[in-house]
């Protein structure tokens, strides 16, 4: 398990002024007493605005950054003492065309950078089949990677990720700029990887769904501070004061859409004649009064949806957190 | 020790699948050093009366230059190999990826500067080596002094690109290094003897591990006696290099992990 406590960072920043003046030295801290387990088998997620200290964070996680304080232990390691032993057992996937060399061939780049681990050659040979194999590669592992289309560089940075056979992976934007075809199917690379090869994840991201669909657990960072966690359902339950409520009735009928529409505490509220449905959202669970009303106008329920959205909880969360800044 | 020479080769391989594609490739290798060699050579022997009598026999002088220029070439590759590598590597984030590995960093160093130095040297080595035997009589001894002359120059190019690289690895704006080039061709006597230099200059020629390597390989092919005192000078700059390369490599990843610099480009 990756265990973090009370991590802080405080970066120094020279503050440009005019050439022949001293610079201005400033302190930011752009991490303030942040604490999270990360356990192999599970996706953790830590969500945030830009600016709010993500990647500061994932990068005193995996040893790239030191924190000004806390500590960071990896298995039994300690991660800000030892770095070095740390940096085994962990590897970083980011977003993006970087990071890889397009003159290579994705053999040839995951070759490298599994020497960088101290691979032998037949146990990279084995390690690159291997790595290939689960992103789909394997038939275009000789082919330069600047002929690559962009959802397959990104699924070599996966492979190149996985290339020491991490015990935990942190995923930073792995799917910013891709369409949402290959977004899915990388998010199915993911969640196999941490399943099927019992890894432990750390992922950061913008997209909301993303998160909701993946994280078995997350972390919501706001002005480098820990605002809110738990699972996604925790966070929706614990920041959705409103209900989001669809009905599909059977037919139209016009009385029972008024009659709803009236009712009291709806904030917002969307009829579909032609589908014969409506979409509301209100202060109070209204089901039961509008159970009440369709069957005083004898008409049928076919569908009733109620929907926890986990952008709105967010979005409650971090509006919290800065009235309390 | 096996990881050290893992990533060392890691290292050659890439440089040379990276590095190494085009056609273009053999102007830089070969044709300018040629070209380079030439000039000097023509320039010099448009006056009749070369100032140094132990170069006035035209063979002496053809290979007194041409290995001042090899070794030249050979350091300099190191420049511009180091430079050139770690910006593009700075600004397409596959440094930041490198130095998260636990891959040693005196072994990348040294690893890059050996891609360099064969990338870089090879052709003109091989020209070199040809132009030599062609110049003196073949004999087995002419071989062995060419393996030496590599080997020396080996050494000595890799140990000095590892402090390039170290450089470029701590800051951002390691261009300034280009400006080296035209000193370091000075105050190593590529083009003249050592002794010509004047007094001030001779004081500041042991700072470049070029001087040392030059004046052996013209030594071992020039039938002159290598003196013990400029191997031991060598081995003594070569030392303190190693050492400087060391401890700049601590101070910046110490450095890096606070400030986070090795991101910026």
């Amino acid at each position: 398990m990756i265990q973090a406590k009370n991590l802080n960072k405080i970066y120094k920043i020279k503050m440009k002024k005019h050439i022949w003046n001293r610079s201005e030295i400033q302190y930011k801290e752009a991490v303030h007493d942040i604490s999270m387990d990360i356990e192999k088998g599970k996706i953790v997620g830590l969500l945030g605005v830009n600016g709010a200290g993500k990647t500061t964070t994932i990068k005193m996680l995996s040893t790239m950054i030191s924190p000004s304080s806390g500590t960071i232990h990896v298995d039994d390691i300690d991660a800000v003492k030892f770095p070095f032993h740390a940096k085994k057992i962990i590897n970083l996937i980011t977003g993006g065309e970087r990071n890889i060399y397009w003159r290579l061939s994705a053999r040839e780049n995951l070759e490298y950078f599994g020497s960088l681990y101290g691979l032998t050659k037949t146990e990279l040979k084995k390690r690159i089949d291997y790595c290939l194999s689960i992103v789909n590669l394997t038939k275009n592992a000789d082919i330069p990677v600047e002929k690559y289309s962009k959802g397959m560089k990104q699924r070599l940075q996966i492979a190149r990720g996985l290339i020491n056979n991490p015990s935990y992976i942190f995923l930073d934007e792995p799917t910013l700029g891709i369409d949402i075809l290959m977004a899915k199917e990388l998010r199915e690379y993911i969640k196999r990887i941490t399943v099927e090869e019992n890894k432990g994840v750390l992922l950061t991201t913008h997209y909301i769904a993303e998160a909701d669909e993946l994280c078995n657990y997350i972390y919501v960072i706001n002005n480098g501070k820990i605002v809110s966690e738990g699972t996604a359902n925790d966070l929706k339950k614990l920041y959705t004061s409103n209900y989001c409520l669809n009905f599909i009735f059977d037919c139209y009928n016009k009385s029972l859409f008024d009659d709803i529409a009236k009712l009291e505490n709806i904030i917002k509220i969307e009829l579909n004649p032609e589908l014969h449905s409506i979409k509301l959202i209100s202060k109070e669970n209204l089901i039961k009064k509008i159970i009440q009303l369709s069957s005083n106008y004898k008409c049928n329920i076919n569908q009733i949806k109620t929907e926890d959205s986990l952008e709105a909880s967010l979005m409650q969360i971090l509006k919290v957190g800065n009235s309390h800044a | 020790m096996r990881n050290c020479l893992i990533i060392c080769s890691a290292e050659v391989k890439k440089a040379h699948r990276n590095y190494f594609k085009s056609i273009s490739n053999y102007f830089s290798l070969l044709l300018w050093p040629i070209l380079s060699f030439f000039t000097t050579y023509y320039t010099y022997s448009s006056f009749d009366n070369y100032f140094d009598p132990d170069l006035a026999n035209k063979t002496n002088f053809f290979t007194f230059l041409i290995l001042g220029c090899l070794g030249h070439n050979c350091f300099w590759a190191m420049v511009q190999g180091g430079v050139m590598q770690i910006r593009e590597e700075r600004r397409n984030g596959a440094l930041e990826i490198i130095y998260f590995s636990p891959a040693n960093r005196l072994a990348l160093l040294y690893g890059r500067a050996l891609g360099d130095f064969i990338q870089n040297t090879w052709m003109f080595f091989i020209f070199s080596s040809i132009i030599v035997m062609l110049i003196s009589k073949f004999t087995y001894i002419i071989l062995f002094k060419i393996i030496g002359s590599f080997m020396v120059l080996l050494l000595t190019s890799t140990i000095w690109g590892g402090l390039i690289n170290s450089i470029c690895i701590a800051t951002r704006d390691a261009g300034f290094l280009f400006t080296i080039g035209e000193p370091m061709n000075f105050f190593s006597a590529v083009k003249f003897p050592l002794k010509n230099l004047p007094f001030w200059a001779r004081a500041i020629s042991p700072i470049f591990p070029s001087t040392y390597c030059i004046y052996i390989i013209r030594a071992i092919f020039m039938g002159n006696s290598v003196n013990t005192i400029k191997i031991l000078e060598l081995l003594t700059c070569l030392s303190i290099i190693v050492a400087i390369t060391y401890i700049l490599t601590k101070i910046t990843e110490i450095h890096n992990r606070k400030t986070g610099n090795l991101q910026f480009y």
